[in-house]
C-alpha cells in the first residue's frame, strides 16, 4: 500500500520535472525566460554538488566520524568565498573560449591537444562511474527502507531491477532535455531549471526532517544540544590531518568534478551570477548541513541498534510513524540522486562524444568534414549514445560491486580521482610556462597513483588487490604497499592517497613543464588563458590562406544547422563589408567560426575540422607574431631591441675598425712622408756637398774634380730613379695605368729579363738556372710591365742573395687557369717576421744597402694586381723565394 | 594624452570598488583561519564540547556568508554590476 | 797634434764629402759605416767629436747616442747629429738624448765646418 503510493509519488514527481523542464525550454525559446537566467537559478543549480551521498550519507558520516562531515561543505564554501581568485577567471576563460567541458578546457589551454582531452575524459569516466552507481544504490536502498517497514513484497523484485528502471528513466530524461540542441550558447535551460527545482526539494526535505527531529522528537534546540554532547558522536575526536585533507579535496573537487564544471562554467549565463552565488551557495550548503548532527544523534538514540545510519533521514520519520515526512524525505534523496546523475551524464557524454567519438568518426568516418553527411546528426547520436553508455556503465558498476558498503566509501575516493586535473587546471590558468607534456605527465602520474593507492584498494578484497597484497605490498616489498608508500604507513589511507597522488602529480606537472618547450599554439593559448582579463577576445590562430569559404559554410551548416550557420556567415560578411553569405576567410572570421563550432563539438574537434578545410593545422611563428597578443608584442619588442642592439654593436665595431684603419693610414702616411724625405735628402746631400766643393774650387787635383762631378751625376740619376718609381707607384695605385697587352711568350720574356739584369755586371755575380717550360701557352698580358716585375725579382736576388755562390732558380708550373713562376735563390731568405712587410713601400730586406728606395716589390705587387695575377713570398724553399701567379687569360 | 594603463589616482567610486574587491579576496583566508581554530582546541572535551564547536563553526559560516553578501551588494552598487576591469 | 773627428755614416758619397771638407780644415777624420758596433768604435778611437747619422744599418743614431750618454766618461764628448729625417720630433728626440748640435741634410759645407769648429773648441 505504502510502497505503491511511493511509486506513484515517484512517477508523479518525474512527470512534474519533465513538465518543468519542458516549460522552461519553451519559455527560453520564446525569449521570455529572463527569470530562467537569474542568479538564484544558477546558485540552485550548483547544488548538484549535494548528491544522495550527501543527502543521506552526511548523517551516516556524522554518526561515524562526528563533525568531520562538515569538511565536505566547508571546502566548496571557501572556494565560493574566494571566487575572485579562481572561479572568476575560470568562468571568463570558459565563456571566451566556448568551453564545453573540463576536458575541453584543458585541451584548449594546452594547444588544443586531443590526447590530453582523451586522458581527462577517461579519468572523469573512471572517477564518476562509481559515483553514479552510488546514486542508483541510494535510491534502491531507500525503496528497501520503505519495504522493510511494510511487510509487502516490493514493487520491484530486487535492487538491480529498480536500479535498472531508474537508470533507464534518467537516460530518457537526460537525452530529451540534455541533447535537444547542440549549441551550448543556448544552454540546457530545461535541465538547469529542473535541477534548481530539485535543489529546493532536497533542501526543503532535509530541513523538514531536521526541524521535525529537533522540535518534534528532541524537544527544542537546547535539549538537542545537550543530547549531542551526551551522545557517542561527541566522543569522536577531530582528526586534524583528515579534516584539512578532506576540506582541501572537496574544495578542489567542487571545481574539478565534471558535473560541477558543467553547472559552474558551461551553463553559466553571466559572470555576475557568480557574485550572487558566492554567498548564496555557502548559505545553501550551510542549511543542508545544519540538521545533520541532530538527525544522526537522535537516530542513534532511538532507532534500534544495527540500523544503517546512512538512511536515518528516511528511517527516523518512518520509525515515529510520520509517513508524509518520510515520503518528502524520499523525494529529497531522489532529487539529489537524479540531479547528480543527469548533470554528470550530460557532462561525461559531452566529453566522450567530443573527444573520443567525434575524432574517431572524423578519422575513420566518411572521410572528412566537408564531404560527408550530416555532422549534426552524428554528433547528436554520439551524445545520446554516450549518455546511455555512461548510465549503463554506472548501472553495471552497481551490479558488479554488489551494492555493498564498499560503495559508500567511494565518495571521497571519487573526489580524489577527479581532483587529479587540479594542478594542470590551476597551472593552465595562472602559469604561462605550463606545457602540454607537463599537464599530460602530471595527470597520468596522479591518475596512476590514485588507482594504486585509493581506487583499487577501495574495491575491497579482489583478485588483483587482495588483503594480503594490501598488507605486504607487491612481491612483499613493504615500502610499495598501496596504503603505505615509501614507509608512510601511519597515515590515514585517504590522506595518504591524497598526499602522494597530488604531490607527485604536481611535481611531475611542474618539472616536465619546465624542461619541455611549448608549441606556438600552446604559447598563444597559454597567454589567452592566463591573461584572459587583459584581452577577452579569443585566439585568432588561423592564417586565412586558401580556406574556401563555401566549404566552411557547408560544414558549419551541418553542425549548427542551416539557419544558424547562414545567419553567422551573413553577419560576418557584413562585418567585413562583403555582400552575400561568404565572408573572406580572414583569421578573425576563422577564429569566430572555430569558437562557434567549439560550442558544439569542443575546441580540439572544431580546430581539427576547420584544419581539414583550411589546410595546415599549425600556427606559424609569423601568425603568432601577428596576433595582437601580449606575448607576441613582447617578443616582437624584445626581438627589435635585440636587433637594434646587434646593429649598434656592429656599427660600433665598424667605427672602431674604421678608426683603427684611419690611425694606421695616418701612421703609414707619416712614415711614408718621412721615408720619402729621407730618400730624397740623402742623394741631395751628396750632390749639394760636392757641388759646393767644386764651386769653391777647393777640389784639388783634376781627377778629384772629375770624380766629384761623377758622384753628383750618379746621385742625380738616383734621385731621378726614385722620382720615377714614386710616380710609377702612384700611377699604379690610382689605377691610371694603361696596359699594352699582346701575346707574350713567358720563357722568352724571363730570359730577356735575366739578361737585362746581368748585363751591367762585369762578371756574372749571380748564376741563374732557367727552368721555365718552353711549352707554356702564350699569355695575353703587358710584356713591359711583366718584364719589370721579373727584372725586379732577379735584381733583388743579385743584390740581396747572401750565399757565397749566389744562384737563382726560376721554375714554372701550371695549375688550372694559372701559371706559376717561382724565383728561388739560395740565400738566407726573408726572415719570417718581415715576410708580410716586404711588399710594403720603403721596406727593405737588410739595411740600407745601395740601390733602390724599397719601392720595388711594392711596385711589383701593384703590377701583378693590375695584370690579374699575384705575387707572394713563398716560404720554406731553402732561400728567398717569390711566386708570380699569372692568369692564362687576362681578364680585364 | 591617454591615461597610462596603471592609473595612480582613481575616482572615488573606483577606489572604493577596489577596496571591496580586496576585502573579497581576503575573505577565504579569513575563513580558513577561523575554521582552523577548532582543530587547535583539540579534544579537550571539558571546555570545548562538540555542540560548542558546532555552534562556533556555524557562526563563522553565517558571518562569512553575511559579509560576502554585503560585499556583493556593495560591489553591485559601486559599479552598476558590470565588468570590473583587469585583475590588478 | 790635430783633433780627431769620428764620422759614423753609411752613405759612401756623404762620407767622402765630409771627410774631404774636414780634412782640408786640418781635422783627422775617422769613419765608420754601421750602427751595431759604433759605441765600441767611439770607445776605441776616443775622438774629440762624433758626427752621427740617424738611419744606420744595425743600430740607429738615436740608440747610439743614448748608450753613449749612459757612459759618464763620455759626458764631455760633443756629438753632431746629421740626419735626412728633418722633422721637429726627430730634433726633439735628439735633444732629449743629449745631442750638442742637430743638423738636417742636405747641409751647406760651411755650416758643418763651423759647427765642428764650435763644438771642439768649447
Amino acid at each position: 500500500m505504502m510502497l505503491n503510493l511511493l511509486v506513484a509519488v515517484c512517477v508523479g514527481y518525474v512527470f512534474f520535472l519533465f513538465g518543468i523542464a519542458f516549460l522552461a525550454e519553451r519559455a527560453a525559446k520564446r525569449g521570455r525566460g529572463r527569470w530562467l537566467r537569474s542568479s538564484f537559478v544558477y546558485t540552485l543549480s550548483l547544488s548538484v554538488y549535494c548528491t544522495a551521498w550527501t543527502f543521506y550519507g552526511a548523517v551516516g558520516y556524522a554518526a561515524r566520524s562526528g563533525l568531520e562531515y562538515l569538511t565536505i561543505y566547508l571546502g566548496p564554501s571557501l572556494v565560493m568565498f574566494g571566487w575572485w581568485w579562481i572561479l572568476r577567471k575560470l568562468v571568463r576563460v570558459g565563456r571566451s573560449q566556448r568551453v564545453t567541458s573540463i576536458a575541453d578546457l584543458l585541451s584548449s589551454r594546452f594547444g588544443k591537444s586531443n590526447l590530453l582531452a582523451v586522458i581527462v575524459t577517461i579519468l572523469a569516466v573512471v572517477g564518476t562511474t562509481p559515483y553514479i552507481a552510488l546514486q542508483l544504490q541510494s535510491v534502491t536502498l531507500s525503496f528497501d527502507v520503505f519495504a522493510s517497514f511494510e511487510d509487502t513484497t516490493p514493487f520491484v523484485s530486487d535492487q538491480a531491477h529498480s536500479a535498472l528502471w531508474l537508470a533507464a528513466g534518467l537516460a530518457v530524461f537526460t537525452i530529451v532535455f540534455g541533447t535537444r540542441n547542440l549549441d551550448v550558447n543556448e544552454r540546457h535551460h530545461g535541465v538547469v531549471m529542473a535541477i534548481a527545482v530539485e535543489a529546493l526539494v532536497k533542501l526543503f526535505a532535509l530541513i523538514a526532517v531536521g526541524a521535525f527531529v529537533v522540535w518534534g522528537i528532541s524537544g527544542g534546540v537546547w535539549e538537542t544540544l545537550d543530547r549531542i554532547d551526551a551522545s557517542r558522536v561527541a566522543e569522536l575526536p577531530m582528526n586534524g590531518g583528515r579534516w584539512t585533507a578532506i576540506t582541501f579535496i572537496s574544495a578542489a573537487a567542487f571545481v574539478c568534478l565534471p558535473r560541477m564544471f558543467q553547472v559552474l562554467v558551461v551553463e553559466n549565463e553571466h559572470e555576475t551570477h557568480l557574485r550572487t552565488a558566492s554567498w548564496a551557495f555557502p548559505a545553501y550548503v550551510l542549511l543542508m548541513s545544519l540538521f545533520v548532527v541532530p538527525i544522526a544523534v537522535i537516530g542513534l538514540e532511538i532507532l534500534p541498534v544495527g540500523s544503517n545510519p546512512d538512511l536515518f533521514v528516511l528511517s527516523l520519520p518512518l520509525h515515529v510513524g510520520n509517513e508524509g515526512l518520510a515520503i518528502l524525505s524520499f523525494l529529497g534523496g531522489f532529487s539529489s540522486a537524479t540531479s547528480m546523475v543527469i548533470v554528470a551524464s550530460i557532462a561525461l557524454s559531452t566529453m566522450v562524444s567530443n573527444h573520443i567519438v567525434m575524432p574517431l568518426w572524423l578519422r575513420f568516418g566518411a572521410g572528412g568534414a566537408s564531404v560527408s553527411g550530416d555532422v549534426r546528426k552524428v554528433i547528436l547520436f554520439s551524445r545520446r549514445a554516450s549518455i546511455a553508455a555512461v548510465l549503463f556503465l554506472g548501472y553495471s558498476y552497481f551490479v558488479l560491486s554488489g551494492g555493498g558498503s564498499a560503495l559508500a566509501a567511494i565518495g571521497l575516493v571519487s573526489f580524489t580521482g577527479v581532483v587529479q586535473v587540479l594542478p594542470a587546471l590551476l597551472g593552465g590558468l595562472f602559469w604561462r610556462g605550463a606545457t602540454r607534456l607537463g599537464a599530460i605527465s602530471g595527470v597520468l602520474v596522479g591518475f596512476a597513483l590514485w588507482l594504486y593507492t585509493l581506487f583499487l584498494p577501495s574495491l575491497g578484497d579482489t583478485a588483483l588487490f587482495s588483503n594480503d597484497f594490501l598488507q605486504a605490498g607487491p612481491w612483499g616489498i613493504s615500502w610499495l604497499r598501496p596504503q603505505g608508500l615509501f614507509g608512510l604507513s601511519s597515515m590515514d589511507p585517504l590522506v595518504h592517497g591524497i598526499f602522494w597522488s597530488l604531490s607527485l602529480n604536481t611535481i611531475g606537472f611542474v618539472f616536465v613543464s619546465l624542461v619541455t618547450f611549448p608549441s606556438p599554439i600552446e604559447r598563444l593559448q597559454g597567454a589567452q588563458f592566463v591573461n584572459v582579463f587583459d584581452h577577452s577576445s579569443s585566439a585568432k590562430s588561423w592564417s586565412g590562406r586558401v580556406a574556401p569559404s563555401e566549404d566552411l559554410m557547408v560544414m558549419t551548416q551541418r553542425i549548427l544547422g542551416p539557419k544558424d550557420a547562414q545567419a553567422l556567415f551573413l553577419a560576418q560578411a557584413q562585418k567585413q563589408g562583403v555582400s552575400g553569405y561568404l565572408p573572406e576567410p580572414t583569421p578573425e572570421f576563422l577564429g569566430v567560426l572555430e569558437r562557434e563550432l567549439a560550442g558544439s563539438v569542443g575546441a580540439a574537434t572544431a580546430h581539427a575540422m576547420i584544419g581539414q578545410i583550411v589546410g595546415g593545422m599549425s600556427v606559424s611563428v609569423r601568425d603568432l607574431m601577428a596576433v595582437a597578443d601580449e606575448t607576441a608584442q613582447m617578443m616582437e619588442y624584445s626581438n627589435r631591441l635585440e636587433a637594434q642592439q646587434t646593429e649598434l654593436t656592429r656599427t660600433a665595431r665598424k667605427l672602431r675598425e674604421a678608426n683603427e684603419k684611419l690611425t694606421r693610414v695616418s701612421l703609414q702616411k707619416d712614415a711614408f712622408l718621412s721615408q720619402i724625405s729621407h730618400e730624397l735628402r740623402t742623394p741631395m746631400t751628396s750632390i749639394l756637398a760636392f757641388a759646393e766643393i767644386l764651386r769653391d774650387g777647393g777640389a784639388g787635383p783634376h781627377e778629384a774634380g772629375t770624380r766629384y762631378a761623377t758622384i753628383i751625376h750618379e746621385e742625380s740619376l738616383r734621385l731621378t730613379r726614385l722620382l720615377d718609381d714614386l710616380l710609377d707607384l702612384s700611377v699604379l695605385e690610382n689605377g691610371q695605368v694603361n696596359l699594352n697587352t699582346s701575346g707574350v711568350h713567358l720563357s722568352k720574356l724571363v730570359k730577356r729579363s735575366v739578361a737585362t739584369v746581368l748585363a751591367g755586371a762585369a762578371t756574372p755575380s749571380l748564376h741563374v738556372d732557367l727552368m721555365v717550360s718552353e711549352s707554356l701557352p702564350q699569355v695575353e698580358t703587358d710584356a713591359d710591365r711583366l718584364g719589370q716585375v721579373f727584372i725586379n725579382l732577379v735584381a733583388n736576388a743579385r743584390k740581396y742573395c747572401d750565399a757565397t755562390t749566389p744562384r737563382l732558380k726560376i721554375v714554372s708550373s701550371r695549375a688550372g687557369n694559372f701559371i706559376y713562376l717561382d724565383f728561388i735563390d739560395n740565400g738566407s731568405g726573408v726572415p719570417k717576421d718581415a715576410q708580410d712587410m716586404i711588399f710594403e713601400k720603403f721596406s727593405r730586406i737588410g739595411q740600407n744597402k745601395a740601390g733602390g728606395a724599397g719601392l720595388g716589390l711594392a711596385i711589383c705587387r701593384e703590377i701583378m694586381t693590375r695584370l690579374g695575377g699575384d705575387i707572394s713570398y713563398l716560404p720554406g724553399q731553402g732561400g728567398g723565394a717569390f711566386r708570380v701567379v699569372l692568369p692564362v687569360e687576362l681578364a680585364l | 594624452m591617454t591615461p597610462p594603463k596603471g592609473q595612480i589616482f582613481l575616482e572615488r567610486s573606483n577606489y572604493k570598488m577596489r577596496r571591496i574587491v580586496d576585502a573579497m579576496r581576503i575573505l577565504p583566508f579569513v575563513g580558513v583561519f577561523l575554521w582552523v581554530i577548532p582543530l587547535i582546541w583539540g579534544s579537550d572535551a571539558a571546555n570545548h564540547t562538540t555542540s560548542s564547536k558546532m555552534i562556533y563553526i556555524f557562526a563563522v559560516w553565517i558571518l562569512l556568508v553575511a559579509v560576502n553578501a554585503m560585499l556583493s551588494y556593495l560591489l553591485n552598487h559601486a559599479n552598476g554590476g558590470d565588468d570590473i576591469g583587469p585583475d590588478v | 797634434m790635430s783633433k780627431t773627428v769620428l764620422l759614423i755614416e753609411d752613405e759612401p758619397n756623404i762620407i767622402e764629402a765630409i771627410s774631404f771638407i774636414l780634412s782640408r780644415d786640418g781635422w783627422t777624420v775617422v769613419t765608420h759605416s754601421n750602427g751595431h758596433d759604433a759605441n765600441q768604435v767611439i770607445q776605441a778611437k776616443s775622438p774629440d767629436l762624433v758626427i752621427l747619422d740617424v738611419m744606420l744599418p744595425g743600430k740607429s743614431g738615436f740608440d747610439i747616442l743614448r748608450d753613449l750618454r749612459l757612459e759618464h766618461s763620455s759626458d764631455a764628448l760633443p756629438v753632431l747629429m746629421l740626419t735626412a729625417r728633418g722633422q721637429a720630433k726627430d730634433r726633439e728626440m735628439a735633444e732629449t738624448l743629449g745631442v750638442n748640435r742637430f743638423m738636417t741634410k742636405p747641409f751647406s759645407n760651411s755650416d758643418v765646418r763651423e759647427a765642428v769648429r764650435d763644438l771642439v773648441q768649447q
